[in-house]
C-alpha cells in the first residue's frame, strides 16, 4: 500500500527509496520491541523508589507501608528484584 | 473591555499553514518556514495512530533536506498519572531522529477510541544560518494502558542550514489523525 507525506498541497506518494528506508525503520523498530517494553518497565520501576523511601531507609525506620504491607527497604528490594528480572530480558 | 489587545494587533491570530492528518505516514509542515518571523509555533492536536505501540517521531529539513542521519540530541522528562515522580524517560547523543513522547505509545485508534495526543511545539529562528536548530516542545496523552502522561522535551539538528521543514511521523504505521498548525510570532 502506497504511504503518503500529508502536506499543504494534499497527499505526496512516497518515492521507492522512501518506501525501502521507511519498511528499514519499520523492521528496525518491531525487532525492538521486546527490549523497549522490558525498559519502560524498569522506568516505571524506578520511579516508585521515592525520596521518602531512601529517607527511611537511610534513618533505619520500620514503618510499614500500609498500601504495600512492607517497610521502604522491603519494597526497595521487592522493586529492585523486580528490575533485575528485566535487565536479565535486555 | 476595551483594555483588551486586539487579536489582530498581536500575531497568532491565524495560522501559517493547516495540515490535517489522515492515514498519513508523515506530516510535514513547511508553509511557511522563513525570515518572517523569529518565532514559530506548531500546535498539534487530536493524534492518534492505527499502532498501539507507536512513537511520535520527528525530523527537520536543514538545508533543502529532511535529515535522516545521526545528527540529533534530545533530552525529555515525562511524568504519569498514576506515578509520583518524574522521569526521565529518553535522550539521545546522535539519533537519527527524534523521539517526541519518550517511548511510550501514543493510542491506538482501534484501542483507545477516547485518547488522543496533543503537543505544542516551539522553534526559533529557522532561516539562520549559524546556529543550531532548537526544538522545545510540551505535550500531554494517553498511553495505551490508559493512562495519561504530561512530558517535555528539547532537542537540536546539530547543523546550522536553515530550517524549512518539520516532518511528524510515528515509529510505525500511520497516524490516523490529528491536526497540526503552524504559527508565527509577529517581531514587534
Amino acid at each position: 500500500m502506497t504511504r503518503y507525506h500529508a502536506t499543504v498541497d494534499g497527499n505526496i506518494p512516497f518515492t521507492p527509496e522512501e518506501e525501502a528506508a521507511r519498511e528499514a525503520e519499520i523492521v528496525e523498530w518491531n525487532a525492538g520491541e521486546a527490549k523497549r517494553g522490558a525498559l519502560r518497565q524498569i522506568v516505571a520501576l524506578e520511579a516508585k523508589i521515592t525520596s521518602r523511601m531512601h529517607r527511611e531507609v537511610i534513618l533505619g525506620k520500620t514503618d510499614v507501608n500500609p498500601e504495600t504491607g512492607k517497610t521502604a527497604k522491603q519494597d526497595i528490594d521487592a522493586i529492585d528484584a523486580q528490575i533485575a528480572a528485566l535487565r536479565a530480558q535486555l | 473591555m476595551s483594555n483588551l489587545i486586539s487579536p489582530a494587533a498581536v500575531g497568532l491570530t491565524k495560522p501559517l499553514s493547516v495540515i490535517v492528518a489522515s492515514g498519513s505516514a508523515t506530516v510535514d509542515i513547511e508553509t511557511t518556514f522563513d525570515s518572517t518571523y523569529d518565532e514559530y509555533l506548531i500546535l498539534a492536536s487530536g493524534i492518534t495512530t492505527d499502532n498501539g505501540s507507536a512513537d511520535l517521531r520527528f525530523r527537520l529539513k536543514i538545508a533543502a533536506a529532511y535529515d535522516t542521519g545521526a545528527n540529533y540530541v534530545e533530552q525529555v522528562f515525562g511524568g504519569e498519572s498514576d506515578v509520583a515522580t518524574l522521569t526521565n524517560v529518553t535522550r539521545a547523543a546522535a539519533g537519527t531522529y527524534v523521539d517526541m513522547n519518550c517511548g511510550i505509545q501514543t493510542p491506538s485508534a482501534a484501542a483507545a477510541a477516547s485518547a488522543s495526543a496533543q503537543f505544542e511545539i516551539r522553534i526559533s529562528n529557522p532561516s539562520d544560518t549559524t546556529k543550531k536548530k532548537k526544538v522545545t516542545w510540551r505535550g500531554t496523552f494517553f498511553d495505551k494502558t490508559p493512562a495519561l502522561w504530561q512530558v517535555w522535551g528539547t532537542a537540536a539538528n546539530t547543523g546550522t542550514g536553515a530550517l524549512t521543514g518539520f516532518r511528524f511521523y510515528p515509529s510505525a504505521d500511520n497516524i490516523v489523525a490529528g491536526t497540526f498548525r503552524l504559527y508565527g510570532f509577529k517581531k514587534t
